[in-house]
């Protein structure tokens, strides 16, 4: 066993060479810092995320409709064993105006329902919840400041929505009482919409009651069976997955329920309205029948009464000749008396005049019946004449009622035959089913956290493998130096385990404290530095630091390992021997003729102190790789620092000098009137400056190898291919060649090429993005594919625009370059004055923007950076070192033979300063494809960093850093050379 | 007329924390130009200390060394280099060859830097090592490696050759060549050779005889009639 004397000789080992101790502690710390720092940070970052959405209850699916939901879809749901609980929820993307802008944002409100649950709970930055009509939270998450609201600002839902939009509303106008942010929106990228500027600006929380609408719009489910899940594993992707399978097929169902029983409905509703037509047809024909009738009978009574006045008037006519006879006999009568007055007996006379008198009375009687009858055919004339007025009349009314009767049943089976056509028409809806996915930035950030995962896979193999061939050449040279001892201890009885076992102690104490420094500053450094940068671009509560056990575990076992494995190594050949050879001085070993002396014209040429140098390079093999490695390495991992920065600083400056020349640009309004907007047209005709209106429109993009993607791509149309060179610079990166937009065709930017997988020539698949379903598809060609840093886009003119996505664009935005100064205050100000002017807004905000988020990843490098140094300064210092010790006698030799300290120096350091130099060299041709790999690796979805941009400055300061850590290493190992004592040093046999 | 070499109550002390030990005690005595000298004593008799503080490896604790007139003992660090590079020759026991050169290159790394070198190629072959000088140390034999040690130290042209033990390592028949090398060259320009031995045999071969003992010098005996190396009885 493990004597004590042997503990005691590891402890004077450990403190004998206080600093070869060091050198594994520092380099075993290295690694595991960076490999532990960086992969403990993607798990820590999903850990607070996923949290967050636990905490939250953020839905796992969400379900849109063409038509809405009723309480029997919301039932339906509940009851599928997939489903946990639903929250029914109204949502609707509209147009407002807010005191600091306006746009585009999406309204949400949950439908209060019985079940208590809650659902992607807000948390509130400021102000309460809504407590009445007319109130309002509004999203923190503004990336464009359009609609940053405060509390107390008005919000108004502006009058230019769709009618549709606005029906659904009950109330227009709402007070902002609390600021959130929704575990629904975690980036400030808040999604598309059909609406606006085809970007979402914000959301907001409304009441329900501010929903006039009998069906929701939106339904939120939770899944059941998640338990403990984490949102992501595969478990969870994977039950979701299922679910959104399942949920489709149940939705196809639901669908199909409300298709048979809209169909159902109508049709029946049109057969009740066929069948009143027909009754109704009927009694109205009928009624205006008998009225004819009627007439009919009227105009025959009314010739009966004509005939009969006739026929009276000629009776009054004979009337009047008696009466004309009676009044001449009357007459006569009378003559005759007066003529035989004489004659005539008075009785006679008396008669006579009698007779006379009745015949006088009974005249004027018939006289009077006379006119009386006159009067009465007057009368009924004038009878007559009534009764023809009244059946005109009855007759016009008549005729009036069959032609308005003909019309109004015309009407009516023109409706029903719409109808019909109508139903005819009726489709099945379409049901969406979403998980979370679908929300803005869930992707991405997963995506991120493995990026990161990606970077700590590489960057950390340098350090071990470095670590292990410092602990190699050092623990060579330990034993080495011990063989005596070794021999001693060997011969007096010592198994050939306990001696290794020494060795391996001490290697396993430097590794294991090495390890423990490093896990814990990696642990508690990198999360908390990687999540400050992405806490730029996602809106999530503040890292927790979890320490995974596992890598912790494998960290460990990986840092010790690399120190362990290689101590066996250069133990197991020299503890091989007998102990009798130990004892004895390790025979030396024989000079090595290097490469070089065989190209004798340029060895004769050499110094007579470089071919040293040249051969002691080549003796230790070990220590050669050690060096050029670890030198490598660190040149590698420095210039991949710099040419990072290089490449993400040049992002801003590429994107918005040489690729987007405008300098600001103006969202309008209204679409449909933007480009014959005379307002604006004059305005800007004042202005001094050239304008490119155009329409960009989100879109989803796909090609024969790729069939989808999670990235944002926009469709860019502009309106004139003239003078888009003017605003926009498409240039081909590879051939670096201008493109030109034309007709029949596209141009697409890099990055999305790459993701597609698509060359020129090649065919991209783009559509539309609806949320109601109508989809439009168009399969074009690749022209050109343009140098792009920041975002995603198609670039598409109009007529091809028009000829393959059916409308004709409708601009509404307008890009900007000014010929002379660009006074931005003053103009935009005037810009904005424009009734249909939505936003106007300085390019520079964009350029400091992107600059911002991209700021995020420059602790990433430093951390890279100084790491590297470090790994710089250890290997050299290792090396240094070990060359000193080992050759000691032979730098006590030099110093006998009257070698000056410079001199000394000069002839041990040269060859540390050669290795540099090449273990430079070789890190810095290393470091330009380290670099490449990790910006593809690090690149976040929507930016592409810039390829091969590492500056000279950054190679110059790979080069300094890396010399001036092996100078500064050099300086202060002098005094150990200044130390070596000659007496000392040569006194015994080696 | 100064000797040239004048050694005054020379004494030396190593510390070791603590611990004091007396090497060098008191000693005084001198050596003239040209001659071969051997100092002789047992082990810790403190022989190396003497030669080592002779050759300005180490400095005396009090005292005054005098070589050729200079009183090396208030030396700086940087005038010790210069008077070991310029003025003195050493060989050792161990030879202490830089084991990743040639023998050739291992005589140019000491005649690179001294003013008046001789021409390392002949001097390897006035030691008898034309044939193997592009060997490496590990190549050649023991008495091989201490003449190219010798002509490393003769290539300098040094005024005073200082030998440690040269044929401690060596059997008899090697030791002796390598004697009469040595022989061979004292006196040629001036050289002067100081030997260090625990064999009291080799004192027959020397000029002055210098006995040690427990770090003072026991005697001081001028041999008028040196026999040759090759005719001493080990
Ligand atoms: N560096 C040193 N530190 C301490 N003591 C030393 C040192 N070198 C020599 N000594 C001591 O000085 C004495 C003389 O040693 P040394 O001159 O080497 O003797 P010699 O060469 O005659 O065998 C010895 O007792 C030795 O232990
Ligand atoms: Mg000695």
């Amino acid at each position: 066993m493990v004597t004590k004397s042997l503990w005691k000789n590891i402890y004077r080992d450990i403190f004998s060479s206080v600093s070869r101790f060091l050198a594994i502690v520092i380099i075993t710390a290295l690694g595991a810092f960076v490999f532990c720092g960086l992969r403990a940070t993607a798990p820590d970052m999903e850990n607070t995320a996923d949290k967050y959405y636990k905490d939250s209850a953020l839905m796992d699916y969400r379900l849109l409709s063409s038509v809405g939901f009723d309480e029997a879809d919301v039932e339906a749901l509940r009851e599928l064993p997939l489903t946990e609980y639903v929250k029914p929820a109204y949502r609707a993307d509209v147009l407002v105006s807010a005191p600091s802008g306006g746009g585009a944002v999406r309204l949400h409100a949950i439908a209060s329902d019985a079940e208590e649950k809650s659902i992607n709970d807000l948390i509130f930055i400021a102000g309460r919840g809504i407590e009445n009509d007319g109130e309002c939270l509004i999203g923190s998450a503004t990336f464009r400041e359009e609609i940053a609201a405060n509390i107390g600002d008005i919000i108004t839902i502006t009058d230019e929505n769709k009618s549709e939009t606005l029906d659904m509303l009950a109330t227009r106008e709402f007070t902002v009482v609390g600021i959130v942010q929704s575990p629904l929106y975690i980036t400030n990228f808040l999604g598309g919409t059909d609406i606006g500027s085809g970007s979402l600006l914000n959301y907001m929380y409304v009441g329900e009651s501010a929903f006039d609408i009998s069906v929701y719009t939106e339904l939120f489910v939770v899944a059941a069976d998640k338990g403990e899940l984490s949102s992501f594993s595969d478990e969870y992707k994977d039950l979701i997955g299922g679910g959104v399978t399942a949920l489709e097929d149940f939705a196809e169902t639901r669908a199909q329920i409300w298709y048979d029983r809209v169909y159902n409905d109508a049709l029946a509703e049109l057969t009740d309205a066929e069948n009143t037509l027909s009754e109704e047809r009927e009694k109205a024909y009928s009624e205006l029948a008998d009225a004819k009738q009627k007439l009919d009978d009227g105009e025959q009574e009314i010739a009966d009464g004509k005939a009969e006045l006739e026929a009276n008037a000629l009776e009054l006519e004979a009337a009047r000749i008696k009466i004309a006879d009676g009044q001449r006999a009357i007459n006569d009568a009378e003559n005759k008396l007066a003529q035989y007055e004489m004659l005539l007996t008075p009785e006679q006379l008396t008669e006579a005049q009698t007779e006379l008198a009745a015949q006088k009375t009974a005249l004027n009687t018939a006289r009077k019946q006379y006119t009386d009858g006159l009067t009465a055919i007057d009368e009924g004339w004038k009878k007559i004449e009534d009764s023809e007025q009244e059946i005109a009349d009855g007759r016009a009314k008549y005729e009036t009622g069959l032609r308005d009767a003909d019309i109004e049943f015309a009407k009516a089976e023109n409706e029903i035959a719409d109808g019909y056509a109508e139903l005819a028409e009726v489709k099945v809806p379409t049901w969406y089913v979403y998980d979370r996915k679908s929300n803005p930035g869930y992707d991405g950030f997963g995506s991120d956290a493995g990026r990161i995962n990606a970077l700590a896979l590489t960057i950390p193999v340098f350090f071990f493998l470095v670590s292990a061939l410092v602990c190699l050449t050092t623990m060579t040279r330990m034993v080495e130096e011990q063989r005596t001892q070794i021999g001693v201890i060997k011969a007096l009885g010592f198994r050939r385990g306990q001696i290794m076992f020494k060795f391996m102690l001490y290697a396993t104490a430097a590794s294991v404290t090495g390890a423990i420094i490093g896990i814990a500053a990696g642990i508690l450094v990198f999360p908390v530095t990687i999540w400050d940068a992405y806490k730029i671009m996602y809106r999530l509560p503040a890292v927790e630091l979890g320490g995974n056990v596992w890598i912790i575990v494998n960290t460990f076992a990986a840092a010790v390992l690399s120190t362990v494995i290689p101590t066996y190594i250069a133990c197991r050949g020299n503890l091989r021997e007998m102990s009798a050879a130990l004892m004895r001085p390790k025979a030396p070993k024989i000079g090595a003729r290097v490469l070089l002396e065989r190209i004798t014209f340029i060895w004769r040429r050499l110094k007579f102190s470089h071919k040293v140098t040249a051969r002691n390079i080549f003796l230790n093999k070990s220590r050669l790789f050690m060096t050029l490695i670890g030198v490598m390495g660190c040149t590698a991992l420095l210039l991949t620092g710099f040419g990072l920065r290089n490449s993400i600083t040049g992002v801003a400056v590429r994107q918005f000098d040489a690729i987007n020349l405008q300098d600001a640009e103006v969202t309008l309004r209204d679409a449909s009137t933007g480009f014959d907007d005379s307002e604006l047209n004059e305005t800007l005709a004042g202005l001094d400056c050239s304008a490119l209106y155009y329409r960009k429109i989100q879109i989803d993009a796909v090609s024969d190898k790729v069939t989808s993607t999670t990235l944002e791509i926009n469709l860019m149309i502009p309106e004139d291919l003239d003078s888009v060179s003017k605003f926009i610079r498409f240039n081909n990166v590879r051939s670096n060649e201008e493109l030109t937009l034309k007709p029949g065709s596209v141009i697409i930017t890099e990055k999305l090429a790459e993701w597609l997988k698509i060359s020129v020539g090649d065919t991209v698949t783009i559509s539309t993005i609806r949320t109601d379903g109508g989809n439009r598809k168009a399969s074009l060609t690749v022209a050109g594919i343009s140098e792009n840093y920041v975002g995603h886009i198609i670039y598409i003119s109009p007529e091809t625009y028009e000829r393959e996505l059916g409308d004709a664009p409708e601009y509404d935005g307008v890009l900007l370059k000014f010929n002379g100064d660009f006074e931005r205050e003053n103009i935009l100000t005037s810009i904005l004055t424009v009734d249909n002017v939505l936003s106007a807004l300085d390019i520079s905000v964009f350029r400091s923007t992107v600059a911002d988020m991209l700021k995020s990843m420059d602790t990433l490098v430093w951390i890279i950076i100084g790491s590297a140094t470090a790994l710089a300064f250890v290997v050299l210092y290792n090396l240094t070192n070990i060359n000193i010790t080992e050759r000691i006698r032979e730098l006590a030799t030099l110093k006998v033979l009257g070698f000056y300290e410079v001199e000394v120096r000069r002839y041990v350091y040269r060859e540390s300063r050669v290795l540099t130099v090449f273990g430079m060299l070789l890190g810095l041709v290393g470091g330009i494809f380290l670099t490449q790999y990790v910006i593809v690796t690090a690149e976040v979805d929507n930016i592409m960093f810039l390829r091969g941009a590492i500056t000279p400055l950054s190679y110059g300061l790979s080069v300094v850093i890396t010399l001036v850590s092996a100078e500064i290493v050099h300086w202060v190992m002098r005094r150990g050379l200044t130390r070596i004592n000659m007496v000392d040093s040569l006194k015994s046999a080696e | 007329m100064p000797h040239f070499i004048e050694l005054e109550n020379v004494s030396k002390t190593y510390k070791t924390g603590e611990v004091e030990t007396p090497a060098l005690r008191d000693v005084n005595f001198i050596t003239d130009k040209g001659e071969f000298c051997v100092v002789v004593g047992q082990s810790g008799a403190g022989k190396t200390t003497l030669l080592n503080l002779l050759g300005g490896m180490d400095t005396c604790s009090d005292g005054i060394i005098r070589v050729d007139g200079e009183v090396i003992s208030g030396y700086s660090q940087k005038r010790l280099t210069s008077y070991r590079r310029f003025d003195i020759g050493f060989v050792f026991q161990f030879y202490n060859l830089v084991p990743n050169l040639t023998a050739l290159e291992n005589v140019e790394l000491a005649a690179e830097i001294c003013k008046n070198p001789l021409n390392a190629a002949e001097t390897l072959e006035k030691v008898g090592l034309k044939e193997r000088m592009n060997h490496f140390p590990a190549q050649l034999s023991g008495g091989e490696q201490q003449r190219v040690s010798i002509a490393r130290a003769l290539a300098k042209n040094p005024k005073l050759m200082l030998c440690d033990e040269p044929t401690g390592a060596l059997d008899d028949e090697t030791g002796k060549q390598i004697l009469r090398l040595l022989l061979d060259f004292s006196g040629s320009d001036g050289m002067t050779v100081m030997l260090i031995t625990h064999n009291a045999a080799i004192t027959q071969m020397a000029k002055r005889v210098v006995k040690m003992r427990n770090g003072g010098i026991r005697s001081v005996t001028i041999n008028d009639e040196p026999i040759q190396p090759e005719e001493i009885e080990w």
